[in-house]
């Protein structure tokens, strides 16, 4: 059974962690809806699939121990995402194993977009759903990017979710996710390219 | 002169703004001859906005959050 909130049902931190303090389990439910998948990306990024629901949690577990002393310096995602990514990388020493994340991101793909002169092979055109507003108003579409978010790899869907959506400084996303500058820059537009494929291949089959 | 497949690899630093003066006028510069680069750095935008524009309108509440989430409140309730 799943059912759907308002994630704006409490107005902002300060309010919904008094009430997670009072013991109320909407709070609760809120808190973990709104921010536990989030916490699951940046712990995959950092070390894999395999720990990452497992540190998660035991980031919840930490916050919740120290929720009183919250004291609003940063806003409750970027300190959840914090403890979380301090917890995982912790464990990646603990493991002392190389975490093999965004299989071969690194290497130079082939792009078959480009012919071996480095032109594009297929003209490009002009979208006709060409504002942001008209690609969110089409259900499809809007599904497309949504579907397309949840099946980058890991890497870069944090990246992009840091970046994009979060709105934090490329410098304190390298800092997170121990990347360097570059590294993260290419992740980011690997994914951002990835959702702009799929909303070209929509709008050209259409 | 930037080739297609570079303009490609570089979009996203030219629409964040991270490209250096000499790399941005070079970027410029093919833009102006290449309509198909115009077209798709275009895209890249109204992608990057289309993301950033995302609504957060509703939270799904299923029932492993459900678990987690009971799980904390009696974690907090014993401290």
């Amino acid at each position: 059974m799943s059912d759907k909130r308002d994630p704006h049902h409490f107005e902002n931190d300060a309010a919904l962690i008094a009430a997670m303090l009072e013991g109320d389990s909407t709070a609760f439910e809120t808190a973990v809806a709104l921010y536990h998948p989030k916490m699951v990306t940046i712990a995959k990024a950092i070390i894999g699939e395999a720990f990452a629901e497992e540190i998660a949690q035991d980031a919840w577990i930490s916050a919740i121990r120290s929720l009183s002393e919250f004291a609003g310096r940063s806003s409750l995602n970027t300190w959840l995402i914090q403890i979380t990514a301090n917890a995982a990388k912790t464990r990646l020493r603990r493991e002392k194993r190389q975490v093999s994340l965004d299989e071969n991101w690194q290497k130079k793909e082939t792009d078959d977009r480009f012919d071996h002169t480095g032109h594009w092979q297929e003209p490009v055109s002009q979208w006709e759903l060409e504002t942001p507003e008209a690609i969110l108003a089409n259900d499809q579409l809007s599904d497309i990017i949504s579907k397309t978010f949840e099946q980058l790899p890991p890497q870069q869907q944090a990246v992009l979710s840091l970046y994009d959506l979060e709105g934090e400084s490329m410098s304190e996303i390298c800092n997170i996710l121990d990347l360097s500058a570059s590294n993260a820059r290419v992740l980011l537009h690997r994914a951002r390219s990835a959702i702009q494929q799929k909303i070209a291949q929509y709008q050209d089959n259409d | 002169m930037l080739k297609c497949r570079q303009i490609e690899q570089l979009a996203s630093d030219y629409l964040d703004k991270d490209l250096s003066f000499r790399q941005r006028m070079a970027f410029k510069l093919h833009l102006f001859i290449c309509h198909n680069c115009r077209n798709y750095v275009r895209q890249l935008k109204i992608t990057i906005t289309s993301i950033k524009l995302m609504p957060a309108n509703q939270i799904i509440v299923d029932d492993k959050t459900k678990a987690l989430a009971k799980v904390l409140r009696e974690n907090a309730s014993k401290q």
